[in-house]
């Protein structure tokens, strides 16, 4: 279904249910900010009490109104919502925003509310934002339809936001600032539309040249991924999310009642589906600004034109810090900088036109590295000397952004002395930083973006696999009643998605055992089959390096002695005999399935690095080769695999290999919602790789 | 008339599902069926008498038409046990039964008398289930011994049963079989029970659902306020796991049960979102600590009940701890996976040629 929001963000007409002409309430708010900024289509305050608010005739309810209404906004108290958006469903309303709170977000007599509200509005085929919303704002239309104080500017941002009272605290700022917005949703409860709805729709919105977002949790992840990444292929989507720590993933949980879902989940949806993260508000617009009136730099490498030499090392610092370059200024640009600047001036990047350089200076400076071939972004700081000619360096500034085509972000450094140039730059579009950082922080965005823009759509490979072998185990372990898989079952499952393992056979009893090791030669490791015991070693089920059939036996009466003691209601099936496998690098690969985001990949040299120093690398499921490759490549110790001191190089195609294979497993059968092949053991290259362990949980 | 006398060597053996599982099927089968516990030395004061949950539950299930003192006849509790060492007469319990006894087995074809909870229970009232099974001409009956399986240390069970016994056992149950010694019990065991004179009627494995509790059980338990889904109470709830562990873990930990009761402190909202999100059948808070109304919303949408406990999250583990494995079997879903269970696996033929019926 084509996702069509024109009710909220082109609409004809406008009604506010529960308008009141009192100022001190909610309804009035509304109809206030409506008709004072300007909506220029029909507006029909409802209430069957008053005559007329704000010049405008009253109606007692929406089917009395005489033309056509495509938006409801409503302010009635809960208990009176459902027959309201009943009302509006007759009377053929497109989209409705219920500002009213006190559903789910009370507890479970509000969430039956909401339930029935939603049920209405999908019956007759409405749109709904909220409940317990703030409203929206489209500076466009013009339409404020919210009861936030004020309109901001035209602008390129779009803004969405789970927390309604943030919208006005940014609202408030943006005003201040002159930051220009072109869309402002306070999501509410998000009973029907929710952020991957108008992050579509804004995809598809020429006004809105970047879109920003303040989330506390994701609906759907998968389907974030999936719309956020064909969306920011087109323009930037900067977020904000909450709840990352533990203390903060508590205040969502009882915020929102669902679970924060976990932070390395997010970072690594964010990272595939190219969302630029935001760690604050403040971090959010100074991203948003950039973008919304610079055009993206070609490259990474910056120029800094500076006026004064500690900015400009700050400014180095930062660019190296955020994985930037310094761009190396081309012997032309060089010789064009020493021709124009005074002998003590540096031509070398950053450019220091010293500090009683005025405009003309920082002119000449700023058109040369704005057109060397080698420069791909420019950062101009000034710091307010007293010769310092600010206003007229900002209007220099400003012209050559013009005409230039490469981003310019500027450091005007200061308070006071420095306003009047930053509103000439702000009026200009130029966003100017109170200190180098954070613009190198902007720039640093503007480059991922590039980047992402530029990457080719992710190509995922399908293998050759049995699929009906493993949902016959998953039926089989289901149909018992058990949610585990130890390795005896996972067996069947490695062979079906051709992930290798080393041989091995369940026994049953100590003889078993003793046989089984015979055949597959010694030594053997013996392995306690247990669908209820996962962590086999913390109880002693794993012995290694067995040499006889006696210590076979002896490790088998062992270990289920043991394993009935430790857990009497663990159901034990035997010992697994198995090869014992030597001379490879222990890695780690699983899966972990994300509340929000799905199948979580993870990846990890095994033993102690995955363990005390947690170098381990995340990404969502399902990944293609070039994924895989990142994820190898991304863990601290990837040296250790590539090979140090003359140690051969392990075999990373077969971990790549694994890796896929396991990606695609955990994609086709949604049910499985842990696996992990701790450890994989990874041979010589050319030699593949054997996964010793395997266990999973299902859902 | 024939009467069938279900005991066990230990407590929580599966007696009680085993005497329901042959009184519904025997009636079914061929005959009218009634139902006695003739000695009973745990019951519980209620409103002043001796009450035997067990025994009202199955007078309900089976429409048995006795009073309850008939059905019941020697009901003690340990206080009054001890009157009765200072001076009473036990002569006047083999009365009341023999007397209660006659009543019963005139309106039935069979009575499956449920035994008391181990073999040597009831020597003090004369009525441990030797002496029982002995009374002869007054009872007559045929004893089943159920023993709960752990490995083969549990022979013993069997075989002390037959000493105990003698003649009157007629065959045994062989019940709660761990997984791994399946094979063995059907096998072996059987095999070596039979050769020496133990009829095997049954072998059964041990299953999750009838170690079960229900959330009602947990709640009256921990005199804790059902706040949401109090029409689960009947619901079973296999596990119980204790959540105090940093958001992440939590997930992780949670997704090994099924049908589990979570208990967390009421404030712990980040894992109470974590139980939510898996399969999860209670979330028992401690500390009288309300949850959120967000929690509890989403719990609602979850289907999953949520009770509000005085204790601290200690006290109420070690509590609802309690009711594992050691539940009454008088829930219907428990009932119906157990008679499934005998269906499949019961020689109901053999026991009706030894009883003499059919």
């Amino acid at each position: 279904m084509a996702l069509t929001l024109d009710p909220f963000f082109n609409p004809r007409s406008v009604a506010v249910v529960g308008a009141s002409a009192d100022p001190k309430k909610l309804g009035h708010a509304v109809v206030y900010n409506i008709v004072t900024h300007g909506f220029p289509g029909d507006v029909y305050p409802i209430n069957p009490k008053a005559e007329e608010i704000m010049g405008r005739r009253c109606y007692p309810s929406v089917l009395a109104v005489p033309g056509e209404v495509d938006l409801a906004v409503i302010v009635v108290p809960s208990q009176a919502v459902l027959a309201v958006v009943e009302e509006c469903g007759q009377k053929g309303v497109g989209g409705i925003i219920v500002i009213t709170a006190g559903f789910r977000e009370v507890g479970p007599q509000g969430l039956a509310m909401e339930r029935d509200l939603l049920a209405t509005v999908r019956r007759y085929g409405m749109r709904m934002i909220g409940p317990n919303c703030l409203g929206i704002i489209d500076t466009f239309v013009p339409l404020q339809a919210s009861f936030a104080l004020g309109m901001p500017k035209q602008g390129g941002i779009a803004f969405m936001s789970q927390s309604g009272a943030l919208c006005t605290s940014i609202l408030d700022m943006a005003l201040a600032d002159g930051i220009g917005f072109s869309r402002f949703v306070s999501l509410g409860n998000k009973a029907d539309l929710n952020e991957i709805d108008f992050l579509q729709a804004w995809g598809d919105d020429p006004n809105s040249r970047v879109i920003t977002a303040y989330l506390e949790g994701i609906a759907d992840g998968a389907r974030f991924i999936e719309v956020a990444r064909q969306v920011s292929k087109r323009k930037p989507v900067i977020a904000v999310k909450s709840g990352t720590t533990q203390a903060g993933s508590r205040a969502v949980s009882s915020h929102t009642g669902t679970l924060a879902g976990s932070e390395r989940a997010y970072e690594a949806a964010f990272l595939q589906a190219g969302v630029l993260r935001a760690t604050s508000v403040q971090d959010l617009f100074d991203m948003a600004v950039a973008f919304a009136r610079q055009p993206l730099p070609a490259t990474d490498a910056v120029a800094v034109v500076t006026n004064a030499g500690g900015p400009g090392i700050m400014a180095t610092d930062a660019l190296e810090r955020a994985g930037l370059r310094l761009a190396t200024l081309t012997a032309e640009t060089q010789a064009k900088l020493r021709e124009g600047l005074p002998p003590a001036a540096s031509v070398l990047n950053p450019v220091d036109v010293l500090g009683d350089a005025m405009a003309d200076r920082y002119a000449l400076a700023i058109n040369a590295v704005a057109d060397d071939p080698n420069v791909g972004a420019i950062l101009v700081i000034l710091t307010p000397q007293i010769m310092t000619q600010i206003q007229e360096t900002a209007a220099a500034v400003t012209a050559v952004a013009k005409r230039s085509g490469k981003p310019i972000l500027t450091a005007f450094m200061g308070k006071q002395t420095i306003a009047a140039g930053e509103r000439i730059l702000v009026e200009h579009g130029l966003p100017n930083y109170p200190v180098p950082e954070r613009a190198v922080n902007a720039l640093a965005a503007m480059v991922r973006q590039k980047r992402w823009q530029e990457r080719p759509v992710p190509k995922i490979e399908r293998f050759e696999v049995d699929r009906e072998a493993v949902a016959e185990v998953l039926r089989r372990v289901r149909a018992d009643g058990r949610l585990t898989i130890g390795d005896a079952e996972a067996r069947t499952i490695q062979a079906a998605y051709g992930i290798p393992f080393p041989k091995s056979v369940l026994a049953k009893t100590p003889d078993q055992a003793a046989a089984a090791a015979e055949e597959i030669g010694f030594p053997v490791v013996l392995k306690i089959a247990s669908p209820d015991i996962l962590h086999k070693t913390d109880i002693g089920g794993v012995k290694l390096n067995l040499q006889t059939a006696d210590q076979v036996r002896d490790a088998f009466d062992l270990m289920v002695y043991r394993a009935q003691r430790y857990q009497p209601t663990a159901e034990i099936w035997g010992c697994l005999v198995q090869q014992q496998v030597r001379g490879g690098k222990e890695v780690l690969l699983g899966m972990n399935r994300d509340p929000q985001f799905g199948p979580l990949l993870v990846f990890g040299l095994g033993g102690i690095y995955v363990e005390a120093l947690k170098d381990v690398t995340f990404r969502v499921a399902p990944i293609d080769r070039e994924q895989a490759r990142e994820m190898l490549s991304e863990i601290r110790s990837y040296s250790l695999l590539k090979g140090v001191r003359g140690e051969p190089p392990s075999d990373l195609d077969a971990i790549v290999d694994v890796m896929l294979r396991l990606s695609q497993l955990v994609t086709d059968f949604p049910e499985i919602v842990e696996l992990d092949i701790n450890p994989l053991m990874v041979f010589e290259r050319g030699k593949g790789a054997l996964g010793i362990d395997m266990r999973l949980v299902l859902k | 008339m024939t009467t069938l006398y279900v005991l066990s060597t230990e407590t929580y053996s599966g007696k009680t599902a085993v005497c329901i599982g042959l009184g519904l099927r025997m009636r079914e089968d061929c005959c009218s069926v009634g139902y006695m516990k003739p000695v009973n030395l745990s019951a519980v004061l209620h409103a002043g008498q001796p009450y035997d949950e067990d025994v009202v539950f199955i007078k309900d299930l089976f429409g048995l038409p006795e009073p309850l003192e008939v059905l019941a006849p020697v009901q003690l509790t340990p206080q009054r046990l001890e009157a009765l060492l200072t001076g009473g007469s036990p002569e006047e319990f083999h009365r009341r039964l023999v007397e209660a006894y006659r009543i019963v087995s005139a309106n039935y074809q069979i009575v499956i008398l449920e035994g008391a909870s181990n073999l040597r229970e009831g020597y003090i009232v004369r009525l441990a289930p030797p002496q029982l099974a002995a009374l002869g001409a007054d009872l007559d009956a045929k004893a089943l011994a159920v023993v709960r399986y752990e490995d083969a240390r549990s022979v013993d069970h069997f075989l002390a049963a037959q000493a105990r016994l003698g003649e009157r056992l007629i065959g045994v149950v062989v019940n709660a079989v761990p997984g791994l010694h399946l094979e063995f019990a059907e096998t072996y065991l059987r095999d070596y029970l039979e050769s020496q004179g133990i009829p095997v009627f049954a072998v059964l494995p041990r299953q999750r659902l009838l170690q079960a509790t229900t959330i009602g059980e947990l709640a009256d338990g921990l005199s804790a306020e059902i706040l949401v889904h109090a029409d689960m109470r009947d619901e079973l709830v296999e596990s119980l796991m204790v959540g105090a562990m940093g958001v992440d873990q939590a997930l992780h930990y949670f997704r090994r049960r099924a049908n589990k009761a979570v208990i967390t402190g009421g404030d712990r909202s980040d894992i109470q979102s974590a139980a939510l999100e898996t399969s999860t059948k209670c979330l028992i808070l401690t500390g009288n600590l309300h949850p959120s109304a967000a929690i509890l919303a989403r719990a609602e949408e979850a289907g999953v009940a949520v009770m509000l406990a005085p204790q601290d999250t200690l006290t109420a583990i070690e509590i609802a701890d309690s009711y594992f494995g050691r539940s009454r079997f008088l829930q219907r879903a428990k009932i119906e996976a157990f008679r499934k269970l005998m269906d499949e696996r019961f020689d109901f033929q053999r026991l009706y040629n030894m009883l003499g019926v059919k």
